[in-house]
């Protein structure tokens, strides 16, 4: 399965990927991430950038064998074998999916206390992408 | 830890203590990051053994790099509030940048939440660069230095054996509260044909394996800048409590700092590349964090640094009361991570 994200789309989301950069719904306050045009808990359009904290717990996740990487992570999975992708519910309430690394995949579990890094993700057309990653909490 | 600089505070003009620079600035916070994996000497018994003389080194993960080292250390400084305030200068360091041709600076600054007008100046054509980063960070009046470093080899190069990972993070200003002063610094520069350099096709480090010349160099070079200093500033090599000296080959530094009147308890806390493996332009920055996670308060600490081609750097600092407040706990770090076997170190380089 081909997962192609061209360069301006990728340069579009650089805040996000390396600030977790998220919106505030000035009406309701629910917080969004990706930042969206329309609040979706209430419909309001007008929001505000926030730094998300970055802390978290491992809400549900799963276990990419090399066999089953996406093409940008092959090498990835060549190199250092299978790996962890995690849905992680942020402090703030946000839901994010993310690959988690300085982790066995066995040794995951939910519930795990998880923080963000910025790692590189994959080389696309020569360019080095950097994005986040989450890794247990007590690992720094 | 409250990292208590003020950036508002004006010079009085005269501080009887000591020597100190009215331009320069202090070093008010440090952080170090070593990456997980640990490789140990024994991993080369398929190679005869170790040839680096050390006892383990540090290898970063497949998604690092050091940009991501840079980013991991300066996240550990003491980022509450306005941190960034004030900050003018972003001063880089490193000899295996992962793009080069573009600015390290820019995933940095956008990760850290840097102000974009930031002054950033990268450092990187020798193993001196770190502390050529941290000499234009503690220039005042303040600045961010971040030195992260990973030299690699052909793993079929005993040079290999000792080429390890790290980074370091030093935020410097005025404080009345600093960790450390730079008291002074001296710089050798002269044209010497290298005994090690990078390999421009592929970045890696080659090793002409010519020891005694090697230690003739770096003797000349660090000599020449240590001693200098040291003297100029009236102190006498006993008077130091840490002294870090450029560790690319393990016997050529203890050779040259007890040659120089530096004895082992001096340069233990700061001699990383025991169990780091030699960081390249990061390593006496490494080696400088640890020495300051040991000291106390009045402490003396010389950093020295060498660059083949060839120069060498060495700056005084003076310990201030702010080092019990913060820590980069380097030591703690390199208790932790995970060991990799010989073949998953071979793997994830891309080696087989």
């Amino acid at each position: 399965v081909g997962a192609h994200i061209s360069h301006p789309i990728y340069q579009q989301s650089m805040a996000q990927r390396l600030a977790l950069e998220a919106a505030v719904c000035t009406d309701c306050g629910d917080v969004t991430f990706p930042p969206r045009d329309s609040c979706p808990s209430c419909g309001a359009s007008d929001w505000e950038p926030t730094t998300l904290s970055g802390e978290g717990e491992v809400y549900s996740y799963t276990v990419i064998t090399p066999g089953g990487a996406p093409p940008e992570f092959a090498e990835q999975a060549k190199r250092t074998g299978e790996f962890a992708v995690a849905v992680v519910e942020l402090e703030e309430g946000v839901r994010i999916t993310a690959q988690l690394t300085n982790v066995d995949p066995a040794d995951v579990e939910v519930g795990m206390p998880v923080s963000s890094t910025i790692r590189r993700l994959y080389v696309e057309e020569g360019v080095v992408r950097y994005g986040f990653k989450f890794e247990p909490s007590e690992a720094d | 830890v409250s990292a208590n600089t003020d950036a508002d505070t004006t010079d009085a003009g005269t501080d009887a203590g000591s020597d100190v620079s009215a331009a320069g600035a202090d070093v008010v916070d440090y952080a170090a990051y070593l990456p997980p994996y640990r490789l140990p000497a024994d991993a080369y018994d398929a190679w005869n053994g170790s040839r680096a003389r050390i006892d383990e080194k540090r290898v970063p993960g497949f998604d690092e790099d050091v940009v991501t080292m840079g980013i991991e250390a300066a996240s550990t400084l003491d980022r509450d509030g306005d941190w960034h305030a004030g900050i003018e200068t972003l001063a880089l360091a490193s000899t295996n940048w992962p793009q080069p041709g573009t600015a390290a600076s820019g995933p940095l600054v956008t990760a850290l939440g840097l102000p974009t007008d930031v002054r950033a100046i990268e450092c990187g054509t020798s193993w001196r660069a770190g502390l050529e980063a941290l000499e234009l960070a503690v220039d005042g009046p303040a600045a961010l230095a971040v030195i992260a470093d990973h030299p690699t080899a052909d793993p079929a190069d005993d040079v290999d054996h000792l080429l390890g990972a790290g980074a370091v993070a030093v935020r410097t200003g005025r404080s009345d509260d600093p960790v450390a002063r730079r008291l002074d610094s001296r710089h050798y520069t002269s044209a010497h044909v290298p005994g090690r350099f990078v390999d421009p096709d592929g970045g890696r480090v080659v090793d002409l394996s010519i020891g005694q010349y090697d230690t003739d160099a770096y003797a000349e070079a660090v000599g020449g800048v240590v001693e200098p200093l040291l003297e100029a500033n009236g102190y006498e090599p006993a008077d130091v409590a840490q002294a870090v000296l450029p560790q690319e080959d393990v016997k050529i530094a203890w050779r040259a700092g007890s040659r120089l009147g530096f004895d082992a308890e001096q340069m233990r806390a700061g001699f990383v590349v025991n169990r780091a493996g030699f960081a390249g332009a990061a390593a006496s920055p490494l080696g400088m964090a640890a020495a300051f996670d040991a000291a106390s308060p009045g402490d003396l600490v010389v950093v020295a640094s060498y660059g083949h081609g060839h120069g060498a750097t060495a700056v005084l600092f003076e310990v201030g009361e702010g080092v019990e407040r913060t820590g980069a706990g380097v030591s703690d770090q390199l208790d932790g991570g995970h060991e990799l076997s010989y073949t998953d170190y071979l793997k994830q380089q891309g080696a087989i």
